[in-house]
């Protein structure tokens, strides 16, 4: 992919990513928020409400998913996929976006009743339409 | 039964591009673990990479202790790392990179960023790039901290150098037990 900052992204690839995301979390009710952020932790586009926490979360992610790949890394597990939290009222899921030379993440977050399963698979899927999307420029 | 030797935790801290991985790479006994990723944000500095996470490396110094060394990742926006990463730490290096625009800011940031380990006198800082950045000079920066009511020492340091970072923990151990009386 052609390296571009987090406001290059968001200008070519923000509108397209963003209806992802809102399909993400519309059709999934359990699904309350997500967001695309740069490995490098600048968010790019999210569905979530707080914008100082949307900042954080971003840099937050981007430490987590460098930490996951340093310890599948070390431990000899091959590369990275996806990583997930669980707190007493919900769950975090973090996602590398395929077709993109690993520089975007999504990261989505469910509240406690979404089904782990079901949770994973629609975030799964959303990465790979996100992927897709980046694919579908780069033959354009 | 194997012998026990002390562990300390030490912090290493600064700007991007200053040369924190770079320091622990070059005294690291171990393979140095690297969160480094992908640096898209290319206004901030030409760096390829970035560290996001954590560096981590040991060294083992002359009386058998083993330094655990920790470097945090240089932007304001991971704050929060610096917050996790300062819990249990002994001692600070900042390191400064006197090739930008105000090396003496930077230096402040993380100066009240780790305001515990500075009121504890247990800082050190190592300003890099000076052979072809020599303003501010370190006589510069001893002003600077003690208009700050701050005494802190200051080395001209290239931390590709080995010797130049263990220099720094000299300095850092040497300061601590002048605190300690």
């Amino acid at each position: 992919m052609e390296s571009l900052d987090a406001r290059q992204l968001r200008e070519r690839y923000g509108p397209g990513m963003l209806a992802r995301l809102k399909q993400l979390t519309s059709n999934n009710p359990g699904v309350l928020a997500a967001q695309v952020c740069t490995v490098d932790g600048f968010e790019v586009v999210a569905v979530h409400r707080n914008e100082e926490s949307r900042r954080r979360l971003a840099a937050m992610a981007s430490s987590i998913h460098a930490l996951g790949s340093a310890l599948v890394q070390e431990v000899d597990l091959g590369s990275y996929e996806n990583l997930v939290l669980e707190g007493s009222r919900g769950k975090v899921l973090m996602m590398s976006v395929p077709g993109c030379d690993g520089t975007l993440l999504l990261t989505a977050i469910a509240s406690q009743d979404a089904l782990f399963g079901h949770f994973h698979y629609v975030c799964k899927t959303c990465c790979e339409a996100l992927g897709q999307q980046f694919s579908s420029a780069q033959v354009a | 039964m194997a012998e026990e030797y002390e562990e300390y935790k030490i912090l290493i801290t600064g700007t991007m591009g200053a040369g924190k991985t770079t320091a622990i790479c070059a005294v690291s006994q171990m393979k140095v673990v690297s969160t480094d990723v992908h640096n898209m944000d290319r206004a901030e500095s030409a760096k390829a990479t970035t560290t996001v996470g954590l560096d981590y490396g040991e060294v083992t110094i002359g009386d058998g202790a083993v330094l655990r060394l920790y470097g945090t990742p240089g932007q304001a926006r991971f704050r929060f790392m610096w917050e996790i990463l300062a819990k249990g730490a002994l001692g600070l290096i900042v390191l400064v990179d006197n090739s930008r625009k105000s090396p003496l800011e930077d230096l402040t940031i993380y100066l009240d960023n780790f305001r515990p380990l500075v009121d504890k006198g247990a800082v050190v800082v190592g300003v890099g790039r000076t052979e072809t950045h020599p303003a501010p000079g370190v006589d510069d920066y001893y002003e600077y901290l003690s208009d700050r009511g701050l005494m802190l020492p200051v080395l001209s340091v290239d931390v590709r150098q080995r010797e130049d970072v263990l220099m720094l923990f000299d300095v850092l151990f040497s300061v601590l037990e002048l605190a300690d009386g």
